[in-house]
């Protein structure tokens, strides 16, 4: 009895959490799909015509093809770069670590403006494009969730024992890193990184400023299109929201542990061992 | 030569010294314990074998060679860590081969050693487990047969079993003598428990800040403790000065130059023994415990406290009262150093 009346509370806070959450989305939706929504509880007619309007535009293609580019190019960065950095400060620079963690909190103190504007007055001149600078000013800013986030992982899979015995066994530093580190916090690694992509994918205020008008990204794009029609803007904003759902998940599916198909095969190994006088069809 | 050789070796970790001068051989098929209580240095010391640890003075040899400046990749030793360090990404066949396939063996060989050392540590079925999903006993099983699978020069394990419960504990032990034995493999061992050095080793190493206080058998560790400190360590000693055992017995007559002396619990006993060899006082019982098959005595014997381990099945506890004769072979009283 007792664990019922928990269950049920427990619900309904489960429910009213997921109203809050959904309640903006379905709302958001509905005004992109209607002409006219203004003195009824539901809008009065349905229509796909602002997606349509949307998707045939071909600046909003544009727009999304530059997001994913920048984003995919900068996070290609972070990821070689800071892995492997994080795993040799915490393995083997302990004093360079306590330092670390501290510094990657800069990044919070500096708002984007100013960062921006630093930017902008340092290397507007100079001969590295301002794309770059772009990347460069994305990977500050993702640094203190990327150092972080890896080096939870790190510390989560007691690291330190299994280089050690790696290394005992035979293998060299790289070979341990790859075949045992590597996969072991890929799951960490997985979280980090879509942390990380979603805010590169929704930032407006550096990019805006180093390279906004010559380099339309979705974001930019948003802002531009909102003040043109409400309805129009809400599928903008739908459609935002759809596309780093679709990409995250892509992200999530391209990083599954193999070890489920490992499993599976097992599984497979064995329901056939138990039918094993049964015919079976070769796939 | 000795096949295993440490030779005036110090390391310290900054300010601390954690290792000092230490000085050991270790023959080739022996079963060795690094026994001492935390933080005295054990684990270090085997790293130290391991190529682990950096160190400042002192040289190690393995089998005829110096390998104080060979990685630990190199040094073919086998390790057992007390968290077991599997690789939770590789299944159990994977993690033993794992050693394997780093020095190339073919795949043929590869899979005949890994099913050999499985049945090594009976645990054929799980071949396609992955850690997480064994049981604490079953991954040192596991983590003993990938360290066995490369067959080091020497295994080294650094309280492999304490994370365990005391049944698989006591069964691992007598699984781990029984592999070393019929492997003839030469095997260091660390725990802090008196009781596992000396059901396991060959020869036990105990330890204390930084220093190797007492190497010997287990039995002669037991009958002969070197110290105040090993004597406190390996088993019930009443720690007695000279003066008081003449405050006892006025025959006792001080071996030569000793000042301190040990005597261990169950060799007091309540019922004359012939003899001219004997120390015989009188004490008053303060306190017991019933043990098991036997009871821990608490007497005072003047103002001495001296505990006394009696046989259950040879007193009636309940019926002792009052002032107790109790007698001890002088043979029994060890000198030991300061
Ligand atoms: N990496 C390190 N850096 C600094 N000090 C260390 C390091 N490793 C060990 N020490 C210190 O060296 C001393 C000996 O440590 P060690 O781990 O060898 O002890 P131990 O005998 O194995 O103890 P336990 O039974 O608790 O495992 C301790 O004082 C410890 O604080
Ligand atoms: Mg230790």
């Amino acid at each position: 009895m007792k664990t019922k009346k928990k269950n049920y509370s427990s619900y309904a806070i489960l429910t009213i959490f997921s109203l809050y959450m959904i309640f903006p989305f379905v709302s958001t939706t509905l005004y992109a799909m209607s002409t006219d929504w203004s003195k009824t509880i539901l809008p009065t007619d349905f229509t796909f015509q602002w997606f349509v309007e949307l998707i045939q535009d071909p600046n909003f293609n544009s727009a999304v093809l530059r997001s994913i580019t920048l984003t995919l190019t900068t996070l290609a960065v972070v990821l070689v770069v800071m892995v492997p950095t994080v795993f040799l400060v915490y393995m083997y620079f302990p004093k360079v670590d306590s330092f670390m963690k501290g510094l990657v909190l800069m990044p919070y103190a500096i708002p984007g403006v100013i960062l921006a504007t630093g930017l902008l007055r340092m290397y507007s001149g100079s001969s590295i494009p301002m794309y770059a600078v772009l990347v460069g000013g994305l990977f500050i800013g993702s640094l203190p969730f990327m150092y972080q986030g890896v080096r939870n992982s790190l510390e989560s899979i007691q690291t330190k024992s299994l280089i050690e015995a790696a290394e005992i066994l035979g293998a060299n530093k790289l070979t341990a890193f790859i075949r045992i580190i590597l996969p072991n916090i890929k799951l960490g690694l997985l979280i980090t990184t879509l942390l990380i992509f979603s805010s590169f994918f929704g930032e407006f205020v550096l990019t805006n400023l180093l390279i906004g008008g010559r380099y339309e990204t979705i974001r930019i794009y948003m802002l531009r299109r909102m003040n043109e029609n409400g309805h129009l803007a809400s599928a903008v904003m739908v459609s935002y929201f759809i596309l780093l759902i679709l990409i995250s998940l892509i992200i999530t599916y391209l990083t599954s542990s193999k070890r489920k198909e490992k499993m599976k095969r097992k599984a497979k190994k064995v329901t056939l061992k138990n039918k094993e006088d049964m015919t079976i069809t070769p796939q | 030569m000795s096949y295993i050789a440490i030779d005036n070796l110090s390391l310290s970790f900054g300010d601390n010294k954690v290792l000092k001068d230490i000085s050991l051989t270790i023959e080739k098929g022996e079963l060795v314990t690094l026994l001492g209580p935390s933080g005295c240095g054990k684990s270090t010391l085997l790293r130290v074998f391991a190529g682990l640890e950096v160190f400042q003075e002192g040289q190690v040899f393995l089998d005829g060679e110096e390998i104080s400046n060979v990685p630990s990749k190199n040094r073919n030793v086998g390790m057992v860590f007390q968290s077991y360090a599997l690789f939770p990404n590789m299944t159990v066949y994977e993690n033993i081969a794992f050693g394997l396939t780093i020095k190339k063996f073919s795949k043929s060989e590869i899979k005949q050693k890994v099913i050999a050392a499985l049945q090594l540590v009976n645990l054929e079925d799980k071949a396609d487990f992955y850690p997480d999903q064994l049981s604490g006993g079953q991954q040192q099983r596991v983590s003993l047969a990938r360290s066995l699978v490369t067959e080091p020069k020497v295994l080294l394990l650094d309280e492999p079993l304490s994370a365990l419960d005391a049944k698989i504990r006591k069964q691992l032990q007598i699984d781990i003598r029984d592999l070393q034995k019929k492997l003839g493999i030469t095997m260091i061992f660390v725990t802090h428990d008196q009781e596992e050095a000396m059901i396991l080793s060959d020869r036990v190493f105990v330890m204390s800040e930084g220093n190797i206080v007492q190497q010997a058998s287990p039995a002669e560790l037991y009958a002969q403790p070197k110290n105040n400190f090993v004597a406190s360590f390996i088993g019930n000693y009443n720690i007695i000065l000279a003066d008081e055992l003449k405050q006892l017995d006025r025959t006792f007559s001080p071996k030569s130059g000793s000042n301190k002396y040990a005597i261990r619990s169950e060799t007091i006993h309540l019922e004359p023994i012939k003899g001219e060899n004997v120390l015989h006082f009188q004490g008053i019982l303060k306190e017991y415990t019933v043990l098991g098959s036997t009871i821990r005595c608490y007497f005072n014997a003047g103002a001495i406290n001296l505990t006394v381990d009696l046989l259950n099945s040879e007193i009636n506890i309940g019926e002792l009262e009052g002032t107790s004769e109790l007698y001890i072979n002088k043979e029994n009283i060890i000198a030991i150093d300061e």
